[in-house]
Protein backbone atom coordinates (compact mmCIF):
# COMPACT_ATOMS: atom_id res chain seq x y z
CA UNK A 1 0.00 0.00 0.00
CA UNK A 2 2.82 2.38 0.97
CA UNK A 3 4.63 1.45 -2.22
CA UNK A 4 1.50 2.17 -4.24
CA UNK A 5 1.06 5.56 -2.56
CA UNK A 6 4.73 6.42 -3.08
CA UNK A 7 4.46 5.50 -6.77
CA UNK A 8 1.32 7.60 -7.09
CA UNK A 9 2.98 10.63 -5.47
CA UNK A 10 6.07 10.22 -7.67
CA UNK A 11 3.85 9.95 -10.74
CA UNK A 12 1.99 13.13 -9.80
CA UNK A 13 5.25 14.93 -9.06
CA UNK A 14 6.75 13.83 -12.36
CA UNK A 15 3.63 15.09 -14.15
CA UNK A 16 3.93 18.51 -12.55
CA UNK A 17 7.65 18.65 -13.30
CA UNK A 18 7.04 17.65 -16.88
CA UNK A 19 4.62 20.51 -17.18
CA UNK A 20 7.46 23.02 -17.50
CA UNK A 21 10.50 21.12 -18.60
CA UNK A 22 13.36 21.31 -21.04
CA UNK A 23 13.64 17.88 -22.65
CA UNK A 24 16.62 18.64 -24.83
CA UNK A 25 18.73 21.75 -25.27
CA UNK A 26 18.75 23.45 -28.67
CA UNK A 27 22.46 22.76 -28.93
CA UNK A 28 22.07 19.03 -28.21
CA UNK A 29 19.23 18.78 -30.72
CA UNK A 30 21.39 20.28 -33.46
CA UNK A 31 24.35 18.10 -32.52
CA UNK A 32 22.11 15.03 -32.78
CA UNK A 33 20.67 16.10 -36.13
CA UNK A 34 24.04 16.83 -37.71
CA UNK A 35 26.03 13.99 -36.13
CA UNK A 36 27.81 16.16 -33.64
CA UNK A 37 28.95 18.93 -35.95
CA UNK A 38 26.15 21.32 -36.90
CA UNK A 39 26.91 23.72 -39.74
CA UNK A 40 27.13 27.45 -39.14
CA UNK A 41 23.65 28.93 -38.83
CA UNK A 42 22.05 30.80 -41.70
CA UNK A 43 19.79 33.77 -41.24
CA UNK A 44 16.45 34.12 -42.94
CA UNK A 45 15.09 37.66 -42.83
CA UNK A 46 11.32 37.70 -42.63
CA UNK A 47 10.77 40.14 -45.45
CA UNK A 48 7.29 41.20 -46.44
CA UNK A 49 6.26 38.19 -48.55
CA UNK A 50 7.66 35.67 -46.07
CA UNK A 51 6.08 37.54 -43.19
CA UNK A 52 2.70 37.53 -44.93
CA UNK A 53 2.87 33.80 -45.59
CA UNK A 54 4.14 32.95 -42.10
CA UNK A 55 1.41 35.08 -40.56
CA UNK A 56 -1.19 33.19 -42.58
CA UNK A 57 0.27 29.89 -41.36
CA UNK A 58 0.62 30.83 -37.71
CA UNK A 59 -2.47 32.99 -37.43
CA UNK A 60 -0.30 35.81 -36.09
CA UNK A 61 3.05 37.35 -37.03
CA UNK A 62 5.94 35.10 -36.08
CA UNK A 63 7.93 36.96 -33.39
CA UNK A 64 11.18 38.39 -34.70
CA UNK A 65 12.46 39.94 -37.87
CA UNK A 66 14.78 37.07 -38.69
CA UNK A 67 15.06 33.36 -38.01
CA UNK A 68 18.19 31.24 -37.75
CA UNK A 69 18.40 27.86 -39.39
CA UNK A 70 20.99 25.19 -40.00
CA UNK A 71 21.25 23.70 -43.44
CA UNK A 72 23.43 20.95 -44.87
CA UNK A 73 23.07 18.55 -47.81
CA UNK A 74 19.49 19.50 -48.61
CA UNK A 75 18.33 19.19 -45.00
CA UNK A 76 17.48 22.12 -42.81
CA UNK A 77 16.95 22.30 -39.06
CA UNK A 78 14.75 24.89 -37.40
CA UNK A 79 14.14 25.75 -33.79
CA UNK A 80 10.79 27.46 -33.63
CA UNK A 81 8.42 28.50 -30.91
CA UNK A 82 4.70 28.87 -30.60
CA UNK A 83 2.50 29.64 -27.62
CA UNK A 84 0.04 26.82 -27.03
CA UNK A 85 -2.20 28.55 -24.54
CA UNK A 86 -0.08 30.89 -22.44
CA UNK A 87 3.59 29.98 -22.70
CA UNK A 88 5.89 29.11 -25.59
CA UNK A 89 6.59 25.57 -26.72
CA UNK A 90 10.07 25.21 -28.23
CA UNK A 91 10.18 22.71 -31.07
CA UNK A 92 13.08 21.43 -33.14
CA UNK A 93 12.23 20.45 -36.72
CA UNK A 94 14.27 18.91 -39.50
CA UNK A 95 13.04 19.14 -43.07
CA UNK A 96 14.40 17.41 -46.15
CA UNK A 97 13.25 17.18 -49.75
CA UNK A 98 10.61 14.57 -48.82
CA UNK A 99 9.04 16.62 -46.05
CA UNK A 100 9.37 16.58 -42.27
CA UNK A 101 12.22 14.32 -41.23
CA UNK A 102 12.01 14.86 -37.50
CA UNK A 103 10.03 16.95 -35.05
CA UNK A 104 10.85 17.12 -31.37
CA UNK A 105 9.48 19.16 -28.49
CA UNK A 106 12.58 20.63 -26.88
CA UNK A 107 10.92 22.63 -24.12
CA UNK A 108 7.35 22.66 -22.89
CA UNK A 109 6.24 25.34 -20.46
CA UNK A 110 2.46 25.02 -20.54
CA UNK A 111 0.61 23.39 -17.67
CA UNK A 112 -1.35 21.07 -19.97
CA UNK A 113 -0.82 19.28 -23.25
CA UNK A 114 2.74 18.03 -22.72
CA UNK A 115 1.74 14.67 -24.22
CA UNK A 116 2.64 16.14 -27.62
CA UNK A 117 6.29 15.49 -26.82
CA UNK A 118 5.84 11.73 -27.04
CA UNK A 119 6.97 9.87 -30.19
CA UNK A 120 3.48 8.32 -30.62
CA UNK A 121 2.39 11.83 -31.54
CA UNK A 122 5.47 13.37 -33.17
CA UNK A 123 6.12 10.29 -35.37
CA UNK A 124 2.93 11.13 -37.27
CA UNK A 125 4.73 14.10 -38.83
CA UNK A 126 7.48 12.06 -40.45
CA UNK A 127 7.38 12.38 -44.24
CA UNK A 128 4.58 14.91 -44.21
CA UNK A 129 4.77 17.73 -46.75
CA UNK A 130 2.89 20.86 -47.62
CA UNK A 131 -0.01 21.22 -50.03
CA UNK A 132 -0.28 24.13 -52.46
CA UNK A 133 -2.33 26.09 -49.95
CA UNK A 134 0.30 25.47 -47.25
CA UNK A 135 -1.61 22.86 -45.29
CA UNK A 136 -0.11 19.56 -44.12
CA UNK A 137 -0.70 16.93 -46.79
CA UNK A 138 -1.72 14.29 -44.20
CA UNK A 139 -4.03 14.46 -41.22
CA UNK A 140 -2.56 14.44 -37.74
CA UNK A 141 -4.50 12.61 -35.02
CA UNK A 142 -5.06 14.92 -32.06
CA UNK A 143 -4.76 14.23 -28.36
CA UNK A 144 -7.70 14.84 -26.04
CA UNK A 145 -6.92 17.67 -23.65
CA UNK A 146 -3.94 18.84 -25.69
CA UNK A 147 -5.76 20.54 -28.55
CA UNK A 148 -3.83 23.81 -28.35
CA UNK A 149 -0.45 22.09 -28.15
CA UNK A 150 -1.35 19.84 -31.08
CA UNK A 151 -2.41 22.89 -33.07
CA UNK A 152 0.85 24.66 -32.15
CA UNK A 153 2.95 21.75 -33.43
CA UNK A 154 0.95 21.50 -36.63
CA UNK A 155 1.47 25.20 -37.30
CA UNK A 156 5.20 24.96 -36.60
CA UNK A 157 5.48 21.97 -38.94
CA UNK A 158 3.77 23.96 -41.70
CA UNK A 159 6.01 26.95 -41.01
CA UNK A 160 9.21 24.87 -41.09
CA UNK A 161 8.16 23.24 -44.39
CA UNK A 162 7.40 26.64 -45.88
CA UNK A 163 10.67 28.20 -44.64
CA UNK A 164 12.68 25.20 -45.89
CA UNK A 165 11.11 25.65 -49.29
CA UNK A 166 11.97 29.35 -49.27
CA UNK A 167 15.56 28.70 -48.31
CA UNK A 168 16.15 25.87 -50.76
CA UNK A 169 14.00 26.79 -53.72
CA UNK A 170 13.98 30.57 -53.68
CA UNK A 171 16.87 32.26 -55.41
CA UNK A 172 16.05 35.55 -53.70
CA UNK A 173 16.57 34.04 -50.27
CA UNK A 174 20.25 33.39 -49.98
CA UNK A 175 21.57 31.99 -46.73
CA UNK A 176 23.74 34.40 -44.76
CA UNK A 177 26.37 32.76 -42.68
CA UNK B 1 -64.52 25.59 19.05
CA UNK B 2 -61.40 27.30 17.71
CA UNK B 3 -59.00 25.47 15.44
CA UNK B 4 -55.47 24.78 16.69
CA UNK B 5 -52.59 26.75 15.04
CA UNK B 6 -51.00 23.45 13.97
CA UNK B 7 -54.02 22.03 12.15
CA UNK B 8 -54.37 24.07 9.01
CA UNK B 9 -56.91 23.19 6.36
CA UNK B 10 -55.59 21.91 2.99
CA UNK B 11 -56.68 25.20 1.39
CA UNK B 12 -54.62 27.23 3.89
CA UNK B 13 -51.64 24.93 3.42
CA UNK B 14 -51.91 25.31 -0.33
CA UNK B 15 -52.09 29.08 0.02
CA UNK B 16 -49.04 29.10 2.31
CA UNK B 17 -47.17 27.00 -0.18
CA UNK B 18 -48.11 29.39 -2.98
CA UNK B 19 -46.77 32.29 -0.95
CA UNK B 20 -43.55 30.44 -0.09
CA UNK B 21 -43.15 29.34 -3.71
CA UNK B 22 -43.48 32.95 -4.81
CA UNK B 23 -40.97 34.25 -2.25
CA UNK B 24 -38.44 31.52 -3.03
CA UNK B 25 -38.88 32.31 -6.71
CA UNK B 26 -38.17 35.96 -6.07
CA UNK B 27 -35.19 35.15 -3.84
CA UNK B 28 -33.47 32.93 -6.40
CA UNK B 29 -34.29 35.00 -9.50
CA UNK B 30 -30.93 36.81 -9.32
CA UNK B 31 -29.06 33.52 -8.89
CA UNK B 32 -30.85 32.04 -11.90
CA UNK B 33 -29.82 35.02 -14.02
CA UNK B 34 -26.20 34.84 -12.81
CA UNK B 35 -26.01 31.08 -13.33
CA UNK B 36 -27.64 31.22 -16.76
CA UNK B 37 -25.40 34.02 -18.05
CA UNK B 38 -22.15 32.62 -16.60
CA UNK B 39 -23.13 29.10 -17.70
CA UNK B 40 -23.62 30.27 -21.27
CA UNK B 41 -20.27 32.07 -21.19
CA UNK B 42 -18.48 29.08 -19.67
CA UNK B 43 -19.81 26.85 -22.43
CA UNK B 44 -18.26 29.10 -25.06
CA UNK B 45 -15.08 30.46 -23.44
CA UNK B 46 -12.88 29.31 -26.33
CA UNK B 47 -15.09 30.76 -29.05
CA UNK B 48 -15.46 34.09 -27.27
CA UNK B 49 -11.80 34.08 -26.25
CA UNK B 50 -12.49 34.71 -22.58
CA UNK B 51 -9.29 32.90 -21.64
CA UNK B 52 -7.23 35.47 -23.51
CA UNK B 53 -9.01 38.59 -22.27
CA UNK B 54 -7.27 39.88 -19.18
CA UNK B 55 -9.10 41.65 -16.39
CA UNK B 56 -7.68 45.11 -15.69
CA UNK B 57 -9.97 46.21 -12.88
CA UNK B 58 -7.72 46.96 -9.86
CA UNK B 59 -10.56 46.07 -7.50
CA UNK B 60 -10.98 42.59 -9.03
CA UNK B 61 -7.22 42.03 -9.18
CA UNK B 62 -6.97 42.99 -5.50
CA UNK B 63 -9.91 40.72 -4.74
CA UNK B 64 -8.06 37.79 -6.30
CA UNK B 65 -4.88 38.74 -4.43
CA UNK B 66 -2.88 39.35 -7.59
CA UNK B 67 0.02 41.62 -6.67
CA UNK B 68 3.23 42.33 -8.54
CA UNK B 69 6.42 40.84 -7.04
CA UNK B 70 8.40 43.24 -4.89
CA UNK B 71 11.68 42.54 -6.67
CA UNK B 72 12.14 44.07 -10.08
CA UNK B 73 15.25 44.26 -12.22
CA UNK B 74 15.22 46.93 -14.90
CA UNK B 75 17.62 48.42 -17.43
CA UNK B 76 17.14 51.64 -19.30
CA UNK B 77 18.61 51.98 -22.78
CA UNK B 78 17.14 55.36 -23.59
CA UNK B 79 14.37 54.33 -25.95
CA UNK B 80 13.50 51.17 -24.08
CA UNK B 81 13.05 50.21 -20.48
CA UNK B 82 13.46 46.48 -20.13
CA UNK B 83 12.32 44.98 -16.87
CA UNK B 84 12.00 41.52 -15.40
CA UNK B 85 9.47 40.38 -12.84
CA UNK B 86 9.67 36.75 -11.75
CA UNK B 87 11.39 35.68 -14.96
CA UNK B 88 8.89 37.45 -17.20
CA UNK B 89 10.25 40.22 -19.41
CA UNK B 90 8.56 43.54 -20.10
CA UNK B 91 9.70 45.95 -22.77
CA UNK B 92 8.33 49.42 -22.09
CA UNK B 93 5.77 47.76 -19.82
CA UNK B 94 4.59 45.39 -22.55
CA UNK B 95 4.80 41.75 -21.58
CA UNK B 96 6.83 39.55 -23.95
CA UNK B 97 5.58 36.02 -23.38
CA UNK B 98 8.19 34.52 -25.69
CA UNK B 99 11.11 35.94 -23.71
CA UNK B 100 11.77 34.44 -20.30
CA UNK B 101 14.68 34.30 -17.91
CA UNK B 102 16.64 36.32 -15.42
CA UNK B 103 17.47 39.69 -16.90
CA UNK B 104 21.19 40.42 -16.74
CA UNK B 105 21.47 43.70 -18.62
CA UNK B 106 20.74 45.65 -21.77
CA UNK B 107 22.93 47.76 -24.05
CA UNK B 108 22.57 49.66 -27.31
CA UNK B 109 24.67 48.49 -30.24
CA UNK B 110 24.36 49.55 -33.89
CA UNK B 111 21.03 51.23 -33.12
CA UNK B 112 19.69 47.94 -31.80
CA UNK B 113 19.07 47.01 -28.19
CA UNK B 114 20.65 43.81 -26.91
CA UNK B 115 19.07 42.48 -23.75
CA UNK B 116 20.81 39.61 -22.01
CA UNK B 117 19.24 36.95 -19.86
CA UNK B 118 21.29 34.19 -18.26
CA UNK B 119 21.23 32.02 -21.37
CA UNK B 120 20.20 34.15 -24.29
CA UNK B 121 20.58 37.48 -26.00
CA UNK B 122 17.47 39.24 -27.19
CA UNK B 123 17.86 41.66 -30.06
CA UNK B 124 15.28 44.44 -30.25
CA UNK B 125 14.73 47.41 -32.51
CA UNK B 126 14.58 50.86 -30.83
CA UNK B 127 10.79 50.55 -31.15
CA UNK B 128 10.89 47.39 -29.08
CA UNK B 129 10.21 44.96 -31.92
CA UNK B 130 11.92 41.62 -31.53
CA UNK B 131 14.60 40.97 -34.13
CA UNK B 132 15.90 37.68 -32.84
CA UNK B 133 16.69 35.62 -29.79
CA UNK B 134 20.06 33.95 -29.70
CA UNK B 135 21.23 31.18 -27.40
CA UNK B 136 23.82 28.45 -27.19
CA UNK B 137 22.57 26.95 -30.45
CA UNK B 138 23.71 30.10 -32.22
CA UNK B 139 27.02 30.28 -30.41
CA UNK B 140 26.04 32.41 -27.42
CA UNK B 141 27.84 31.14 -24.32
CA UNK B 142 25.45 30.25 -21.51
CA UNK B 143 25.71 31.47 -17.93
CA UNK B 144 25.82 35.15 -18.86
CA UNK B 145 26.67 37.32 -15.87
CA UNK B 146 27.01 40.76 -17.45
CA UNK B 147 26.72 42.55 -20.76
CA UNK B 148 28.44 45.74 -21.82
CA UNK B 149 30.07 47.62 -24.63
CA UNK B 150 33.81 47.19 -24.94
CA UNK B 151 36.26 50.01 -25.47
CA UNK B 152 36.32 49.23 -29.20
CA UNK B 153 32.54 49.72 -29.38
CA UNK B 154 31.58 46.05 -29.75
CA UNK B 155 29.31 44.17 -27.34
CA UNK B 156 30.88 42.03 -24.65
CA UNK B 157 29.33 39.39 -22.47
CA UNK B 158 30.84 38.09 -19.28
CA UNK B 159 30.12 34.45 -18.47
CA UNK B 160 31.34 31.90 -15.95
CA UNK B 161 33.80 30.71 -18.61
CA UNK B 162 35.16 34.19 -19.32
CA UNK B 163 34.47 37.20 -21.52
CA UNK B 164 33.27 37.01 -25.13
CA UNK B 165 33.44 39.76 -27.71
CA UNK B 166 30.74 39.92 -30.37
CA UNK B 167 31.28 40.89 -33.99
CA UNK B 168 29.39 43.59 -35.89
CA UNK B 169 26.63 41.20 -37.01
CA UNK B 170 26.44 39.51 -33.60
CA UNK B 171 27.00 36.27 -35.46
CA UNK B 172 30.27 35.31 -33.85
CA UNK B 173 31.40 35.55 -30.22
CA UNK B 174 35.08 35.20 -29.51
CA UNK B 175 36.47 34.26 -26.11
CA UNK B 176 38.80 36.93 -24.73
CA UNK B 177 40.75 37.59 -21.57
CA UNK B 178 39.04 40.03 -19.20
CA UNK B 179 37.71 42.85 -21.35
CA UNK B 180 37.37 46.45 -20.24
CA UNK B 181 33.81 47.45 -20.91
CA UNK B 182 31.03 49.74 -19.84
CA UNK B 183 28.84 47.12 -18.20
CA UNK B 184 25.09 47.64 -18.15
CA UNK B 185 23.91 48.82 -14.76
CA UNK B 186 20.41 48.26 -13.35
CA UNK B 187 18.12 51.28 -13.30
CA UNK B 188 15.90 52.33 -10.43
CA UNK B 189 12.35 52.81 -11.56
CA UNK B 190 10.56 55.86 -10.25
CA UNK B 191 7.19 55.48 -8.57
CA UNK B 192 5.17 56.11 -11.74
CA UNK B 193 7.24 53.70 -13.83
CA UNK B 194 7.02 51.05 -11.12
CA UNK B 195 3.28 51.52 -10.88
CA UNK B 196 2.93 51.11 -14.67
CA UNK B 197 5.02 47.95 -14.56
CA UNK B 198 2.99 46.56 -11.66
CA UNK B 199 -0.20 47.26 -13.60
CA UNK B 200 1.23 45.45 -16.63
CA UNK B 201 2.13 42.46 -14.44
CA UNK B 202 -1.25 42.38 -12.76
CA UNK B 203 -2.97 42.82 -16.10
CA UNK B 204 -1.55 39.47 -17.19
CA UNK B 205 -2.63 37.61 -14.12
CA UNK B 206 -6.37 37.24 -14.38
CA UNK B 207 -8.09 36.02 -17.53
CA UNK B 208 -11.78 36.88 -17.72
CA UNK B 209 -12.51 33.16 -17.77
CA UNK B 210 -11.55 32.97 -14.10
CA UNK B 211 -14.06 35.61 -13.11
CA UNK B 212 -16.65 33.04 -14.14
CA UNK B 213 -15.96 31.71 -10.65
CA UNK B 214 -19.19 33.61 -10.19
CA UNK B 215 -20.86 30.45 -11.48
CA UNK B 216 -19.62 28.32 -8.61
CA UNK B 217 -19.60 31.17 -6.10
CA UNK B 218 -15.85 30.73 -5.57
CA UNK B 219 -15.34 34.40 -6.34
CA UNK B 220 -16.59 34.98 -2.77
CA UNK B 221 -14.42 32.24 -1.29
CA UNK B 222 -15.87 29.40 0.80
CA UNK B 223 -18.90 31.44 1.76
CA UNK B 224 -19.67 32.01 -1.90
CA UNK B 225 -19.73 28.25 -2.47
CA UNK B 226 -22.11 27.82 0.48
CA UNK B 227 -24.26 30.62 -0.92
CA UNK B 228 -24.53 28.85 -4.27
CA UNK B 229 -25.24 25.59 -2.40
CA UNK B 230 -28.11 27.37 -0.63
CA UNK B 231 -29.33 28.69 -3.99
CA UNK B 232 -29.19 25.18 -5.43
CA UNK B 233 -31.28 23.86 -2.50
CA UNK B 234 -33.79 26.66 -3.10
CA UNK B 235 -33.92 25.68 -6.80
CA UNK B 236 -34.79 22.13 -5.71
CA UNK B 237 -37.48 23.37 -3.34
CA UNK B 238 -38.84 25.63 -6.05
CA UNK B 239 -39.01 22.80 -8.55
CA UNK B 240 -40.66 20.42 -6.08
CA UNK B 241 -43.16 23.00 -4.82
CA UNK B 242 -43.90 24.10 -8.40
CA UNK B 243 -44.63 20.58 -9.58
CA UNK B 244 -46.65 19.81 -6.45
CA UNK B 245 -48.72 23.01 -6.80
CA UNK B 246 -49.34 22.27 -10.46
CA UNK B 247 -50.53 18.74 -9.66
CA UNK B 248 -52.79 19.99 -6.83
CA UNK B 249 -54.26 22.68 -8.99
CA UNK B 250 -54.86 20.25 -11.87
CA UNK B 251 -56.48 17.70 -9.54
CA UNK B 252 -58.62 20.40 -7.99
CA UNK B 253 -59.69 21.74 -11.38
CA UNK B 254 -60.62 18.24 -12.60
CA UNK B 255 -62.57 17.52 -9.43
CA UNK B 256 -64.40 20.83 -9.87
CA UNK B 257 -65.21 19.92 -13.48
CA UNK B 258 -66.54 16.54 -12.39
CA UNK B 259 -68.77 18.20 -9.77
CA UNK B 260 -70.19 20.55 -12.38
CA UNK B 261 -70.83 17.64 -14.74
CA UNK B 262 -72.57 15.65 -11.97
CA UNK B 263 -74.86 18.59 -11.14
CA UNK B 264 -75.92 18.72 -14.77
CA UNK B 265 -76.65 21.68 -17.04
CA UNK B 266 -79.87 22.71 -15.12
CA UNK B 267 -78.05 23.23 -11.88
CA UNK B 268 -75.41 25.49 -13.25
CA UNK B 269 -75.62 29.18 -12.48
Amino acid sequence: MIRLLTSLILLLLSGSLLASDVYQSNKDFLAEVFDGTPPAPGVLWLREDIRTASTAIMGHPYPGLRIRYWSQAGRSAWILEEIGKERPITVGLVVNDKGIERIRVLAFRESRGWEVRHPFFTDQFTGIGLTADRQLDHDIDGISGATLSVRALEKLARLALYLHDRVHNDNDTQPQH
Amino acid sequence: MTRSHNTKSPATLLRSLYIWHRYIGLAVALFVIVLAVTGLLLNHTDEIGLDSIQVSSPALLDWYGIHAPADVRAFNTGALTIAELNGQLYVNNVHRPNIEGTLIGAVVFNELVIAATENQLVLLTPAGELVERMDSSTGIPSGIQAIGIGNDGFPVIRTRQGDYLGDAGLMKWTGMPAVNARWAMPATLDKTARQSLDNAWRGNGLPLERVLDLHSGRILGHWGVYLMDAAAILFLLLSISGVWLWIRRRTSARSHQRKIKRRGPHNTG
